[in-house]
């Protein structure tokens, strides 16, 4: 049985999908079969980051209304063997009721060891319909006061709806800022949300770029290495998390903070 | 070390937090409440007149709850088994 996974935040912007699709590749590339669910319908994304946009010919609406196979509407990643999407595809939210959705997926659980769901913003229709397929949530955040309330109030939810609440992801950490003190910091956000932490990712232009053209992160960039660190922690329990602050540390790190500021 | 700028982001996020949470209270309570009647319904006759109950937010962001019963008569334990 997958390991159903909602990716969900509360606040919009904060990174979801992007982490969805940048985690899932990580997970893939340690033999971990992964599907990737795009729940935000009407604006999804999930399709425009894994460069799969001119890919799509059903999607999951297609399934629901019985159009085609869900494995018609399942696409491959091009980089990688374990790693699938069942996208969405409409320029409209349609009507539909997580029963659906649910039968979709539980059709296909045991195909897969992990399920990402990109949950779209809010705590409407499209939240509590993640949250009927998922088994257990990961809340995402950025170190900025709206997000961290938005996500307290996600978590509240969450825990109405008795979801299992695996940890907390703090995304686009800035070091330099955290370790000045312009930026809230990790524990600040770690004790008010009262999760355990899975994951620090850094903010990182790599990842705008790779948004930008399509394909992978490079693979010295910080990124890579928070993602590799994330997704071994979910898969095998390892307990290593990204220090988005260890590079501004130091006489070498008081410099690039100084650049960083001035240039 | 937290510099001002940090400590005033923290006091913000702290003063927002607790706003959000002191619009629930009641809600909260009008659950609890009706369970822990329930409960003690058990082992003792008390109604909700008989009870002082209050959840009020702390300086940590969550919730204390304090709770008064006036019970005037335990049920003996043949009535419990």
């Amino acid at each position: 049985m997958a390991r159903r996974i909602l990716i969900t935040s509360g606040k919009g912007g904060v990174g979801k999908t992007t982490i969805c699709v940048n985690l899932g590749k990580s997970l893939a590339k340690l033999n971990k079969k992964v599907l990737l669910i795009d729940l935000d319908f009407g604006l999804n994304n999930l399709d425009v980051v894994m460069s799969v946009e001119n890919k799509i010919v059903y999607d999951i609406f297609d399934v629901v209304e019985g159009k085609c196979r869900i494995e018609q509407a399942i696409i491959e990643d091009f980089d990688n063997e374990n790693l699938f999407i069942l996208p969405t595809n409409r320029t409209y939210c349609p009507t539909t009721n997580s029963k659906d959705i649910c039968e979709i997926v539980n059709a296909v659980d045991n195909k897969y060891d992990y399920i990402l769901i990109d949950c779209p913003a809010g705590m409407d229709e499209g939240f509590v319909r993640g949250v009927n397929i998922c088994n257990e949530a990961i809340v995402v955040v950025t170190p900025h006061i709206s997000s961290v309330r938005d996500a307290d109030k996600i978590i509240v939810k969450l825990e109405e709806f008795g979801v299992n609440l695996a940890g907390l992801i703090i995304n686009r950490a800035r070091g330099d800022l955290i370790l000045q003190g312009d930026m809230l910091g990790i524990n600040t956000i770690v004790d008010y949300l009262a999760l355990p932490l899975y994951g620090i990712l850094p903010e990182d232009d790599e990842v705008g770029v790779q948004v930008l053209v399509g394909g992978n992160l490079n693979k010295s960039s910080q990124s890579f290495t928070a993602y590799k660190m994330l997704a071994r922690r979910i898969a095998f329990g390892e307990s290593g998390i990204f220090d988005c602050t260890a590079r501004y540390k130091g006489f070498i790190g008081g410099i690039r903070q100084k650049l960083r500021k001035h240039v | 070390m937290k510099n001002e700028l940090q400590i005033i982001g923290e006091k913000r996020l702290k003063n927002v937090l607790t706003i959000d949470k002191s619009n629930n209270p009641d809600k909260i309570k009008g659950v609890i409440l009706s369970e822990i009647i329930n409960v003690l319904n058990n082992y003792m006759n008390v109604t909700k007149n008989d009870i002082d109950f209050d959840v009020a937010i702390n300086d940590k962001g969550g919730y204390t709850l304090k709770l008064f019963v006036d019970v005037k008569h335990l049920k003996l334990a043949n009535h419990i088994l």
